[in-house]
């Protein structure tokens, strides 16, 4: 794990995160599309030793809140009750090889999804696309890309 | 230690939660964070400004000169069927003289807007365009396309604002049956991409498969008279109090370029 300034890596993948996030696709793609502030955050709580975890999480969610146009709050209690899975599978994640990873990314990211869905269902009503539920699994198919790329960031 | 850690950022996240699905407190927050974060939608749009200006550049003057003629003509077109619209309004206002009537058309003004390749969440239907409060843009503002409404202004910052699309189920929109008046609520749906349903119309009434719903005017929210969509299903339930009609938008969503829009003049 890396000492060397973390928050200067958390600056710039959320930086990228939130553009990535942005680029506009059509609807079906846009409705799958990986949680990308999601796993560029997991990377850096795995990469990195740091103790703020769940205060990063929450500035981060409400930031993706903010840029997103959602309710305010939802995805900041999404990233940080994912986010604290993964905290607490930490060690075994650093560890495992890669298919392992892709399944904890996918575990973190239908929590992610289920805390989403249930804030919405609870404001909002049981209306969304189902092709929704197909995020968690981009989120594990492109997490190899997104530590390859993230790994060259922090270097 | 560490639960409490968890815990506080938790409570904080569903206390914003309730405070912004229920009141309004934090809006201006969230319009000054988002200004702050709006460089994030200019690098975002920023290839579609590259491309925008290699094709500009790319034009020549003979395809600009056919251009332009083939625009002055379309104007003249316009021009000459605004003129019936104009005849129609005089008609329209002597005629509300004679029945001392308190009615009148009002007048509206308009701002062209662009939309960018920008997308938002993957719950909400939204698009971005390039108008914000310098522009006079303002939250609650109509949007209409070529062909029919788009839905309203949402959010604003001063470059960009947000519009929600009439076809996103938060979006409720009191509408009318053009052909006999009959008074609904339109509703988006989520799980049909480009579907609307029209509340709160009861079962004996007149509707038709292909009959257009345009805008009431009901709350002064939005002006009257703009297209909205065409009945393309009724469900009569006899247990249920209304009919549930399904609406196709007229404005096509997928292909939206430039919008406007529309506030009435005192506003």
């Amino acid at each position: 794990m890396t000492k060397n300034n973390p928050l200067l890596l958390l600056t710039k993948m959320t930086i990228i995160a939130l553009i990535i996030g942005a680029i506009s696709l059509p609807s079906i793609l846009e409705t799958i599309s990986p949680f990308w502030m999601l796993i560029f955050f997991i990377y850096w709580i795995i990469y990195t030793d740091t103790k703020m975890v769940y205060l990063f999480a929450f500035i981060l969610g409400l930031l993706t809140d903010i840029l997103q146009g959602s309710i305010l709050g939802q995805n900041a209690l999404a990233l940080l009750i994912s986010s604290a899975f993964i905290f607490n599978v930490k060690k075994s994640f650093y560890v495992s090889n890669l298919t392992t990873q892709q399944v904890y990314i996918f575990i973190a990211s239908l929590i992610y999804l289920i805390a989403l869905i249930s804030i919405h269902i609870a404001i909002q009503g049981f209306d969304f696309s189902w092709f929704i539920i197909l995020s968690p699994f981009t989120s594990s198919i492109i997490w190899p890309l997104v530590r390859l790329l993230l790994a060259k960031l922090k270097h | 230690m560490r639960l409490f850690k968890l815990l506080v950022p938790i409570l904080i996240s569903i206390i914003l939660i309730v405070l912004d699905a229920r009141f309004s407190y934090l809006d201006s927050f969230k319009r000054f964070t988002l200004t702050l974060l709006s460089p994030v939608y200019f690098v975002v749009d920023l290839p579609s400004h590259i491309v925008d200006w290699v094709n500009d550049q790319g034009t020549d003057k003979a395809q600009l000169v056919s251009e332009n003629k083939y625009l002055e003509g379309k104007q003249i077109e316009l021009k000459a069927r605004l003129q019936t619209y104009n005849n129609l309004v005089l008609e329209n206002q002597k005629l509300t003289q004679l029945l001392d009537a308190t009615y009148t058309i009002p007048e509206h003004q308009i701002i062209l807007a662009h939309v960018k390749s920008i997308s938002q969440s993957r719950l909400k239907k939204q698009v971005i365009i390039n108008k914000g409060s310098k522009n006079g843009v303002h939250n609650t503002q109509l949007v209409v396309g070529s062909d029919g409404v788009v839905g309203k202004v949402t959010q604003v910052t001063p470059l960009y604002s947000t519009v929600l699309l009439i076809t996103d189920p938060t979006q409720h929109m009191p509408v009318k049956n053009v052909r006999n008046g009959i008074r609904g609520i339109t509703k988006g749906l989520a799980t049909n991409e480009s579907g609307m349903i029209v509340e709160f119309i009861p079962l004996n009434s007149d509707v038709k498969l292909g009959d257009i719903f345009v805008t009431s005017g009901i709350g002064t929210t939005y002006p009257p008279g703009y297209l909205v969509g065409e009945v393309s299903k009724i469900n009569k339930s006899p247990n249920e109090a209304f009919l549930t009609i399904t609406l196709k938008p007229i404005q096509n969503m997928d292909k939206l370029e430039f919008i406007l829009i529309v506030s009435q003049k005192n506003d």
